[in-house]
């Protein structure tokens, strides 16, 4: 649900998803029900999936649902009472239900009413306790009567292919949880930094040492002072033991000193360790990424007609394991198109000369610090002259400098979007969407990809790619008097603009670089934060390049570059505009890291909205004297279908997914109505209007229960609890709803 | 020596004191002290003017006040921004801004000033939050029949979120309801 707003969806995409939420519960619920027939808690959850999709699928008239629905429930509530045990039988019969219910949802009007009838009567025989073919069955038969998506998994086993031998089993793995390993890492980071603090220590007892010094020659002065003089012999004692004192301290302090050195070296060191550690935990071999493409090629190359084997070579590589999950959809395509561009049918090889079984390779390898993954074939190759007439044929270039391009800058065109040089278009590829998308996933984790061919002998692309995603070398900077990294690979360069160097061409601000213009804005106008510093006659400026526009910033100061691990800001806060991500400094101090694509669309909207101005978030004012109505019901359909109504009438409306948020949301806001649902999970409604109307601060709100079950019992419970009205959804009527409404709070004001 | 079991059997076979029986009696006959004191705890804090407090159980930590790093187009006052607790960042929020209690605005720790401002770490669900307090007593101990209502006429703000009072060295500290304050912070940090 996330990211998506509800209200741009249509009812029956609403219950489709509350459909995908409820089946995973039922699916969970069977699943433990099948070991514990009568856990009451699983029970419970299945009950109440059942009957929350029944109710949504009664608002979207999907008939076949709601009987499916129905029927699971009773059989559910009969279990409840004891009066049924589920056992494998039966959980393959109400797991077929729950197919029956995914597929309802997916496609409504597929017509499921005959097949929605079997499974009734299955049903109603297995609560009979008649037998039914596949009772004992062993489990493993589960797999294949459950629908496609089912069994496709169980299909596809991973199969050990005879060119990559199994890894030699010395290196023992263990399963550890990301979070774990994050917050490991965030320690061992923690002592990097706490290990830094020693040194500036070691240097300021440095300055002790030099009062000392003073402290000595003090004394000597007073000794010589005294010389000669008629000074008693006592005082000339006190002062010579307070030389030796001194000196005694002095030569204290030197020791401890050595050995706070000594100590800081070799903590220094050790936190250094710990924390490489740490990063490489971030690593898995590269085997695990692609352990599934020999299969892949070997399926493709059969389907084709080729003879296709895949080799990997260099399976123990270490590789990031954000990394490999990025890279498995480009490698994928590279390898369906080595398969299919590549690769010559075996008459044509023979005819080459070439042995008929085809190679595709798969190599990974560390060199000078960056990661090399290729993947190349020994087919045909590409035929650079073709890709270059092309060129011209599609006005990407004109003839001339077509001509005169390198063979390395002809095959870049390649990545271009809708560049294919495949004249047929085939399933497996050459739709000349791919190659674009593999550079932008490359650019995106921040490689580079080239290709080298042969005529004749074959192809090979080769990706260059950082050893982690979790290190990024970042340019610094002091926005609003707080840090910002930028990630180099966007920053063209930095540059001191003198002011008078800045002119205005059409009310915007520009300075010359290169003897182009490049437009001019300040970060602290986009980012917005503390007062920025005042700037002296130079302004510090980071040219921002995204391949396509350049800009200027101007920043408070440069600080200068570093390397930062990445930290993922918390989840909670969702996508922030213009952030990517967060990181800490050598200091200990936080700093954000800028997604510079999405500040290069801020600025864009900033400069095109006229004069950039202080763009600045405005908390949404008071919502003037709209109505405020809270719905609460843990049925995803029911609750958006509620608030569609409501707010297409005016009212403002919020939602809440069952008793206990609806609590916290009475508490919270200010609302003029309450709409409630009866069974819900967490805190049911009848306890929920109990609980307002025992609060003195909220007794006056009117409160609404809404049910599905049209029971006289529940309006009883409703109103006893102090409900001010009580409607059944199983009478649902738009009008019904908005009268009652408008009966207990009035019209919206228009 | 002596065998050592004769000395048992004379120590056991002593005559009791004269008043030991009554003394046991009048122990016996005391009204029973009901429940043991201080089964319940929480760590009471100040915030502006404002004595509160949370159960231990969620206070996870309590540090220093770090450098916080605001947060572009989540500057709404009660997301204060990114904080550095032992390597993890953390979010900051404001208790004062939802409370509606007034608090001196959170600056950057001034140097040589002792402080008595504090971090307090919170963790609920396995959610982190951490807000700064102005002032820190640690953990008091008391018993749930200490607990307070909630007065009707506490200002609207700090009774919503306050679950009971809680009398501690005559002041009335609010027991806050942290399954709301978390509820309500993390539906203001997106």
């Amino acid at each position: 649900m996330s990211g998506v707003d509800p209200s741009e969806l249509s009812m029956a995409e609403l219950f489709r998803i509350e459909a995908e939420g409820q089946t995973a519960v039922l699916i969970d619920g069977l699943l433990a029900l099948e070991r514990q027939p009568s856990d009451a808690a699983q029970l419970e959850a299945c009950m109440r999936a059942a009957h929350s999709l029944k109710g949504a699928a009664r608002i979207v008239d999907v008939p076949a649902a709601v009987t499916a629905a129905h029927a699971m429930e009773d059989c559910f509530v009969a279990a409840q009472r004891g009066a049924v045990t589920l056992h494998r039988g039966s959980i393959d019969v109400l797991l077929q239900g729950v197919d029956l219910l995914l597929r309802s949802a997916k496609a409504p009007d597929a017509g499921l009413g005959a097949e929605v009838d079997a499974f009734v009567a299955r049903l109603a025989a297995v609560l009979a306790g008649e037998p039914i073919a596949g009772d004992d069955a062993p489990a493993g038969v589960l797999a294949v009567e459950v629908a496609g998506g089912v069994t496709e998994q169980a299909a596809a086993p991973v199969p050990a292919s005879p060119a990559t031998p199994a890894p030699a089993a010395t290196d023992r793995t263990l399963r550890v949880t990301a979070d774990n390993l994050d917050r490991l890492l965030a320690l061992a980071g923690e002592s990097l930094v706490e290990a830094r603090w020693l040194a500036p220590f070691a240097a300021s007892l440095a300055r002790l040492k030099q009062l000392h010094h003073e402290l000595n020659r003090g004394l000597d002065r007073l000794r010589e002072s005294t010389h000669g003089s008629a000074t008693d012999a006592v005082t000339l004692a006190t002062v010579a033991e307070a030389q030796q004192t001194v000196q005694r301290c002095r030569q204290a302090l030197a020791e401890r000193l050595t050995e706070l050195d000594a100590f800081d070296r070799r903590f220094s060191n050790l936190s250094g360790r710990l924390y490489d550690r740490a990063l490489a935990c971030r690593q898995r071999p590269f085997a695990d990424g692609v352990a599934g493409f020999p299969r892949v090629v070997r399926d493709l190359g059969r389907s084709l007609g080729r003879d296709v084997q895949c080799e990997i070579i260099g399976e123990q590589t270490q590789v990031d394991r954000d990394l490999l999950e990025r890279l498995e959809a480009p490698l994928n395509h590279l390898v369906r198109n080595a398969v299919d561009h590549g690769i010559e049918p075996p008459d044509e090889r023979v005819r080459a000369g070439k042995p008929p079984a085809a190679m595709v390779r798969l190599e990974a390898l560390h060199s000078a610090g960056m990661l090399l993954i290729i993947v190349s074939d020994d087919g045909r190759g590409i035929d650079v002259e073709r890709v270059r007439r092309l060129l011209v044929e599609r006005w990407l270039a004109d003839a001339e400098s077509a001509a005169r391009m390198s063979e390395d800058e002809v095959l870049q065109f390649l990545f271009l979007p809708g560049f294919s040089t495949k004249e047929t278009v085939s399933e497996v590829s050459g739709r000349g969407v791919g190659l674009d998308v593999v550079h932008t996933i490359v650019k995106q984790v921040r490689g580079t990809i080239r290709v080298v061919t042969t005529v004749g002998q074959g192809t090979r692309f080769q990706l260059q790619l950082p050893l982690t995603l979790s290190v990024v070398r970042a340019l610094l900077v002091e926005i609003g008097g707080e840090p910002y990294a930028f990630p180099l690979a966007f920053v063209a360069r930095t540059v001191r603009v003198p002011r008078e160097q800045i002119e205005l061409l059409e009310g915007r601000q520009h300075f010359a670089l290169d003897g182009r213009h490049v437009g001019l804005v300040t970060a602290h106008q986009i980012l917005g934060g503390g007062d920025p510093k005042p700037h002296g006659e130079e302004l510090p400026v980071v040219v921002l390049n995204d391949g396509q526009a350049s800009y200027g910033l101007v920043v408070d100061r440069l600080l200068g570059e570093r390397s930062l691990v990445i930290r993922p800001l918390d989840p909670r806060l969702g996508k922030v505009k213009d952030i990517s991500a967060a990181a800490v400094m050598a200091d200990g101090s936080p700093v954000l890291i800028v997604d510079v694509d999405d500040l290069m669309r801020s600025i864009d909207q900033a400069v095109s909205a006229g004069r950039p101005s202080a763009v600045i978030e405005e908390v949404a004012a008071g919502s003037g004297e709209r109505k405020h109505i809270l719905v609460v019901d843990d049925s995803f359909t029911a609750r958006e279908l509620e608030r569609k109504l409501l707010e297409s009438r005016g009212y403002l409306v919020t939602v809440a997914v069952d008793g206990m948020d609806g609590w916290n949301a009475v508490r919270t806001g200010r609302f003029h109505l309450i709409v409630t649902d009866i069974d819900m999970p967490r805190m049911d409604g009848i306890e929920l209007v109990t609980l307002i109307k025992k609060d003195p601060r909220l007794q006056t709100l009117p409160v609404m229960i809404v049910s599905y079950k049209d029971r006289e019992e529940d309006r009883r419970r409703g109103f006893e609890a102090g409900a001010d009205y009580c409607l059944s959804k199983g009478s649902f009527h738009d009008e019904a709803l908005l009268g009652a409404v408008r009966d207990l709070i009035g019209e919206a004001p228009v | 020596m002596t065998d050592p079991r004769v000395t048992d059997h004379r120590l056991a076979d002593r005559a009791l004191p004269a008043d030991y029986l009554d003394e046991w009696a009048t122990h016996i006959a005391k009204p029973k002290q009901l429940a043991a004191r201080g089964t319940a705890s929480a760590v009471v804090f100040r915030v502006g003017t404002e004595w509160l407090a949370v159960p231990t159980g969620v206070c996870h930590e309590v540090s220093a006040r770090k450098p916080v790093h605001t947060i572009p187009h989540r500057r709404n006052g009660i997301v204060l921004g990114l904080v550095n607790v032992r390597g993890d960042l953390v979010i900051c929020v404001s208790l004062s801004a939802v409370l509606g209690v007034v608090d001196a605005p959170y600056d950057r720790p001034e140097r040589r000033r002792i402080s008595r401002e504090r971090l307090l770490l919170l963790e609920y669900n396995g959610q982190r939050l951490t807000w700064p307090v102005t002032d820190l007593h640690g953990v008091h101990r008391y018993h749930p029949d200490d607990l307070q209502e909630v007065p009707a006429t506490v200002a609207k703000g700090t009774a919503v979120y306050t679950r009971a009072v809680l009398p501690w060295q005559n002041k009335a500290v609010g027991l806050l309801d942290e399954q709301l304050l978390f509820y309500t912070f993390s539906r203001h940090l997106a």
